[in-house]
């Protein structure tokens, strides 16, 4: 479905000059600046797959979602989507795919909802009677009966989210583009919006790929993780594989019946890598990497040789993780 | 079926107009009253002169008001022009036009049209009228189709130009543009060009031929058959004019680089 090799995209950046002279300066002579949003990558996604697409902000993420849907043309690299060069041959191209942009509509602002989706129904040359099936059937997933009438402008996020939806689904789309579907929207309208992805999925067999700032998402609808760093793939693989590459920390917080000391415990450890703190005379804790120290060794270390009252162990958690990768403290 | 898109867009274009009948109707007045004000300087003019430069002024009354018909087609098809830098380019509005399965250039252009202007082709038409009649002009039967094409080609020359200045948004990063002064340069098109020296005249009838949007054309009307070659020129001109500005468009549009998000 979505065939990318090489993909890379540069932008020239105009570095403006400071002060008057330099802005007098800027008007002949103009520094630039080669910046790669995409940086030569590979991906490949199957029909009726759905992946999730993630990486911080300014990682390349949007750059990359806007290439396969034809709307910039790329640097350089091969690239064909559904069988189309996206950007070579938009027309036909952009039949065939749904784009939902969390952060700004595809709507007409002052059109009424349904005169919106009428008029997406001519665009994309949708029979009569097919589009009045689908639209009843998006309006029941949805449940958007009670706005219908109203203009795009007076929706809430929650019933515009639910809108842009249907206008990227009503002409069924081989290929959908998510952009950060479910931001600003609370729980029930998130699960309301995963609940009807899933069907559509299931229905039409769709090909999905989502950018999302919120992991719930990709839990309860991709199977497939693909994650970008400074425009470059550093993962792509299962949900749960990520948790094995990047989710290796283990914290455990130990009770004593008695007082043990620092030293006494990093003596017992010795050269196995393990960071010990001692928040009181009878609690400690350790953090390590289960990549490094298996944690049976640490808690039978722990038991066979100290007073222990209690033990609490705890994996980081796939939001840490990727809370970590967003701010780029992970090293990947 | 590109008909069929077209007419469905302006069939809701006209849907939310009509939701807003008073605001229709004062920007119809007001740009009806625009136009009034550049008839005014024009008899005023007149009062202190017989004629400028061998032209009268009922032949000047006559050659402004066909310059009014292209001009408010174009304010009413082409307003997009004016939006494709600041709401299409640099607000990132493109990104939506791209992904739908129709031309973006004639998205934009259907999303922005403006009926208002239109109150000022019937000004203008009314203006030919007055000003063939006091000259003595019968109408012949293959005028009106001739002046529908002449019409069509002035329109043309008048978007083309304006698609291409549209595109330069692509490359500009501020939000300043050369638009405001090519839009003055209008004006020009519908004084007689001979009126004005060599090089400006040279101008604009071959570099940014706005001569064909009024003067030209419009003597054909007042039966100046001299001009008549010029006249016929229009269409052609419109064409070569519109396909420079549509290439230019496409051109912009493969460097185009979106908004952040």
């Amino acid at each position: 479905m979505i065939e990318a090799l090489g993909l890379t995209k540069e932008f020239r950046l105009f570095q403006r000059r400071e002060g008057v002279m330099g802005a007098i300066r800027d008007l002949w002579d103009r520094d630039y600046q080669t910046v790669k949003a995409v940086d030569q990558i590979d991906l490949k996604v199957n029909r009726g797959e759905m992946v999730g697409y993630i990486g911080a902000n300014g990682a390349g993420k949007s750059t990359t979602i806007k290439m396969l849907s034809g709307i910039l043309v790329p640097s350089s690299g091969h690239l064909v989507v559904n069988g189309f060069v996206p950007h070579k041959e938009r027309v036909e191209f952009c039949r065939r795919i749904g784009v939902v942009f969390g952060q700004r509509s595809q709507l007409w602002w002052d059109l009424a909802v349904s005169e919106s989706f009428r008029l997406l129904s001519r665009v994309y040359r949708i029979p009569e009677p097919v589009y009045r099936q689908r639209l009843d059937r998006f309006v029941e997933l949805l449940e958007m009966a009670d706005f219908l009438h109203i203009p795009v402008r007076k929706l809430s996020l929650g019933q515009r989210m639910r809108c842009e939806l249907t206008a990227a689904l009503l002409h069924h789309p081989d290929l959908v583009f998510l952009d950060e579907p479910t931001i600003g929207l609370d729980v029930l309208a998130k699960d309301r919006i995963r609940r009807f992805l899933l069907e559509i999925n299931r229905e039409l067999g769709a090909t999905v790929l989502l950018t999302t700032h919120d992991l719930s998402d990709i839990e309860a609808l991709c199977s497939r993780v693909v994650m970008i760093d400074k425009g470059k793939i550093v993962y792509d693989g299962s949900l749960g594989n990520l948790q094995d590459s990047f989710g290796q920390g283990r914290t455990i917080k130990v009770d004593f019946s008695a007082p043990v000391s620092l030293a006494e415990l990093q003596a017992s450890f010795g050269h196995r890598p393990v960071h010990w703190e001692t928040p009181e005379s009878r609690r400690a804790i350790a953090t390590f990497s289960a990549k490094e120290v298996a944690p049976a060794e640490v808690m039978k270390i722990l038991i066979d040789q100290y007073p222990v009252l209690d033990i609490a162990i705890d994996a980081t958690k796939i939001e840490e993780i990727v809370k970590e990768i967003y701010q780029g403290s992970v090293m990947v | 079926m590109a008909r069929e898109i077209v007419w469905n867009y302006l069939q809701q274009y006209v849907k939310t107009k009509l939701a807003y009948r008073a605001d229709f109707i004062i920007e119809s007045i007001a740009d009806l009253l625009y136009q009034a004000v550049s008839l005014a300087f024009v008899l005023i003019v007149f009062t202190q002169v017989p004629d400028i430069a061998g032209w009268t002024r009922d032949e000047i009354i006559g050659i402004v008001g066909y310059f009014m018909v292209p001009f408010a087609l174009f304010n009413c098809l082409f307003r997009g022009s004016w939006y494709i830098r600041d709401q299409y380019i640099v607000e990132g509005q493109l990104d939506r036009v791209l992904i739908r399965p129709v031309n973006p250039l004639l998205q934009i252009y259907l999303e922005m049209i403006e009926l208002e202007p239109l109150s000022g082709a019937v000004f203008g038409i009314a203006l030919m009228g007055y000003a063939r009649s006091r000259l003595g002009i019968e109408l012949i039967w293959w005028e009106p189709l001739v002046f529908v094409i002449l019409v069509a080609g002035s329109v043309l020359v008048y978007g083309g130009i304006f698609t291409a200045l549209a595109a330069t948004g692509f490359w500009a990063e501020g939000r300043s543009g050369v638009s405001p002064l090519i839009y003055n340069l209008t004006g020009y098109g519908r004084y007689p060009v001979s009126i004005y020296k060599g090089a400006v005249r040279w101008v604009l009838t071959w570099v940014i031929p706005f001569a064909f949007v009024g003067f030209y054309p419009g003597a054909l009307f007042l039966r100046h058959d001299e001009l008549a070659l010029y006249a016929g020129l229009t269409p052609v001109v419109g064409l070569v004019i519109f396909a420079l500005g549509y290439r230019y468009w496409l051109y912009g549009l493969s460097r185009y680089r979106g908004t952040g998000s």
